[in-house]
């Protein structure tokens, strides 16, 4: 049997390397993901990666069952990121595009080209429909940013709003209208891509 | 768009993406099933959020090697039992209380011996008095820096909420402070138990309950009185 995320932690709170493994293994690419498109500078998401799960290992003692363990270790990575974020607008780090500051020319944080996730299941899909999901990332990637952060949370990790306010550490209502913006942008630029699909 | 149709966008954006309960969910598909043009237009958002659907990034090897073993030698240098008790004796609510222990048992061992005999205000302890006005003051200081910064809607600079909170509380149950001073004192406690209650599980303070903690500064009048209190 599998144990369960709070058994993990509780492993970890007695510095058990098994169970920190364990939980590392089950979240090492959403948080990679959620990092680095949060931050768009791979450096940067490679230290706060490893930043992250630390913090994670030394203080596991921390961890309050009020939370979900998905959600703490989301909040430690959005916590570190809004960090970095903030350093580099203070570093005054000045950007000529729509881009973040500081963030990677090769665009090598976008989804754009991703394989979806049900690509083992329909091995054929068109050339078409791998057109349109990826004209669909790159208008996601032009969203401000703090629109695409919330929505990807909702979207791509799964997490329902209450977990996304939490992570963010912004009311529930901002969340959802945030949400509701992005979703009307994208639609709003996809009219006819959705009507004819 | 007008304000009811932005409500039933609201809902179908919701119910494309998951958010809504089991009751929401039937009245929203029975409100589906008698309008077409709504329906169409959730099939296309359930469409929009499933082309969203990407496998994750998987981080580099030397990424994942790299994060273990920090992670790892982070964990082993953190202290044990030994190492916590030391540094608790580092911290100055620590230090405080076990320097009032000692002058507690000091002044009742030979306290008898060193009180002036006969003078009409009675025994008094040499020194303690002084020691708790200085305690009082340095709190007190660092009291009005995180009461003014969120009268300002400001973030104060506090790790852990607990420890002030219990800091008031020790400072206004000793013998030589005054019934003001222990007014304030408590009321400053309120506002870092309300804190520690709010806080999220990474000690991240919302705006929400800047906004609460702010509320109660101003309502307490915390900076004036503490103003007052330290004469500024």
């Amino acid at each position: 049997m599998h144990p369960t995320d709070e058994e993990l932690i509780l492993g970890c709170r007695r510095g058990d390397e098994e169970s920190f493994d364990q939980l590392f293994e089950r979240y090492r690419s959403k948080l990679f993901t959620f990092i680095w498109r949060y931050v768009r500078q791979r450096e940067a998401a490679e230290d706060i990666f490893q930043e992250t799960f630390v913090r994670v290992f030394t203080r596991a003692g921390t961890y309050r069952r009020r939370a979900k363990v998905s959600t703490w270790l989301y909040t430690i990575a959005a916590n570190l990121c809004r960090d970095e974020l903030k350093r580099r607008k203070r570093r005054g780090t000045v950007s000529l595009d729509a881009s973040l500051p500081g963030e990677d020319p090769s665009h090598a944080w976008s989804l754009a080209l991703a394989v979806p996730d049900e690509a083992s299941e329909n091995p054929r899909e068109s050339a078409e429909e791998t057109e349109h999901r990826a004209a669909l990332w790159r208008a996601v990637d032009a969203l401000p940013d703090e629109l695409r952060v919330t929505l990807e949370l909702q979207i791509v990790h799964g997490l329902k709003y209450r977990e996304v306010a939490e992570i963010l550490g912004i009311p529930l209502g901002t969340v959802q209208s945030r949400i509701h913006n992005a979703v009307r942008l994208l639609r709003k630029q996809f009219r006819d891509v959705l009507e004819h699909a | 768009m007008k304000p009811k149709d932005e409500k039933i966008d609201e809902l179908l954006i919701n119910y494309a993406l998951g958010e809504l309960d089991p009751d929401e969910k039937t009245r929203v598909e029975l409100m589906l099933a008698e309008r077409p043009e709504l329906m169409r237009e959730a099939k296309a958002l359930k469409r929009m959020v499933a082309r969203m659907g990407v496998s994750m990034i998987m981080p580099p090897p030397r990424v994942v090697s790299r994060t273990r073993h920090a992670a790892y030698e982070a964990r082993a240098k953190r202290p044990g039992w030994r190492g916590t008790f030391v540094a608790a004796l580092r911290r100055p609510v620590t230090v405080a209380a076990a320097a009032l222990v000692v002058v507690a048992l000091v002044v009742a061992l030979v306290g008898p011996r060193i009180w002036s005999p006969g003078t009409d205000e009675g025994p008094r302890p040499i020194g303690a008095a002084a020691t708790v006005s200085q305690e009082l003051k340095a709190f007190l200081d660092r009291s009005l820096e995180h009461m003014r910064a969120l009268s300002n809607s400001q973030a104060p600079a506090v790790q852990d909420f607990s420890e002030p909170a219990a800091q008031a509380m020790l400072l206004a149950e000793k013998p030589g402070c005054a019934e003001k001073e222990a007014a304030v004192l408590k009321d400053i406690a309120a506002v870092w138990r309300k804190g520690y209650e709010r806080v999220n599980s990474v000690g991240y303070l919302s705006q929400e309950t800047i906004t609460e903690l702010r509320a109660i500064v101003v309502e307490k009048r915390l900076v004036e009185r503490i103003e007052a209190l330290l004469g500024t």
